[in-house]
Order: structure tokens, then sequence, then C-alpha cells
């Protein structure tokens, strides 16, 4: 917990570096901003791992389908990985790649998404007859 | 994964800027130029890898691969 407020105030260092840099040259701005986005996100990831057996196997406890706990974790990843690359994009201006970015985004969690659709009305049909 | 690469990318940045204004003073546009392209290049190469360990992270542990 102790290692949320250094890696903050980093933030904030950073932040202010970046606006330095921002009027001399731009590109190494957004590129101090990306190792910013980096480090946190690796932070949050290395973090998230434990989270994830426990789920894992808390679903497993409940019977909960792990088919279904996969597909989860996957439009997870999906939305985590285009949150990133939008963000990115939004924030060096690029606002037409952002708003193409989070559309492949939603693209691909619908593709993975279908199996759990047609689960559910088959399941639905059933209990109609 | 850790800070010292951050700050590293924009000790880079400052030096840069400040190398690339030198020049220009003195009037040596194109090396200035070619001291921010060398800059940009070298911190690419920085990121590109930290960023690839990143991806790579996110694939097994969502397991999107």
């Amino acid at each position: 917990m102790e290692q949320f407020g250094s890696l903050i105030a980093a933030a904030v260092v950073l932040t202010v570096i970046t606006l330095l840099l921002k009027n001399w040259k731009p590109e190494y701005a957004m590129l101090l901003s990306t190792g910013c986005m980096v480090l946190f996100t690796g932070w949050t990831v290395l973090r998230m791992i434990p989270i994830f057996s426990t789920v894992g196997s808390l679903a497993e406890n409940a019977g909960v389908e792990t088919v279904y706990i996969k597909i989860l974790l996957r439009c997870l990843g999906i939305s985590l990985l285009s949150e990133i690359g939008e963000s990115l994009c939004r924030e060096a201006g690029q606002l037409s790649a952002a708003s193409q970015i989070s559309l492949a985004g939603k693209v691909l969690i619908l593709e993975s998404c279908l199996p759990v659709y047609r689960r559910l009305l088959e399941l639905s049909l059933s209990l109609i007859e | 994964m850790d800070i010292d690469l951050i700050f590293r990318i924009a000790a880079i940045g400052i030096i840069v800027a400040v190398l690339t204004q030198v020049l220009i003073r003195s009037g040596r546009e194109e090396q200035a130029m070619m001291t921010t392209l060398a800059g940009l290049i070298v911190v690419l190469g920085m990121l590109v890898r930290e960023i690839s360990g990143l991806f790579g992270t996110i694939q097994q542990l969502f397991g999107l691969y």
C-alpha cells in the first residue's frame, strides 16, 4: 500500500516534467507519458495475478463453469488493452485513431461473448418448452 | 518495470531539448534535427521493450493469446 503513495508522487513529478517538455519537444512529452503508463499498468497488472487465481478458485468452488470465467477475463483483457491504446492516442491528439481503437475493442468483446449469448438463448428456449 | 526507466526518458528528453537549442543558436540546424532523431530512437528502443513486456504479461494473464 505504501508503494501506491510513492507511485502517485512519481506520477505528479512525471506530469510536471511532461509539461516542461511539452513546449520544447512535444514528442518527448508523449514518450514520457507512455513510459508513465507502462509503469503504472505494469504495477497494476502484477498485483492482479493473485486476485485472478483466487477468483478462479472461488468460481470452481461455487460451481460456475470455467468457460465463462475465461470469457469474462478475456473481455476484461481486451477492454484494458483498448483503454490503454485509446487514452494514449487521445492524449496525443489523435481522436480519430482513439475512437477506432475503442470500436475495435468493442467488436472483439462482442465476438468473444457470442458463445454466451447462444448458451443463454438455448437455456431460455428450453425453459419455454 | 522500475521507475528509473521513466526518469531516464525524462533526462534524455531534457538533454536533447537543450542540445538542439544550442545547436540551432550556433547555426547548425541539421545537427539539431539529427540529435532529436537520435534521442527519439534511443527512447523508443527502451520504451518498446517495456511495452512488449507489459503486453506479454497482460496477454498471459487474461488468456488473450
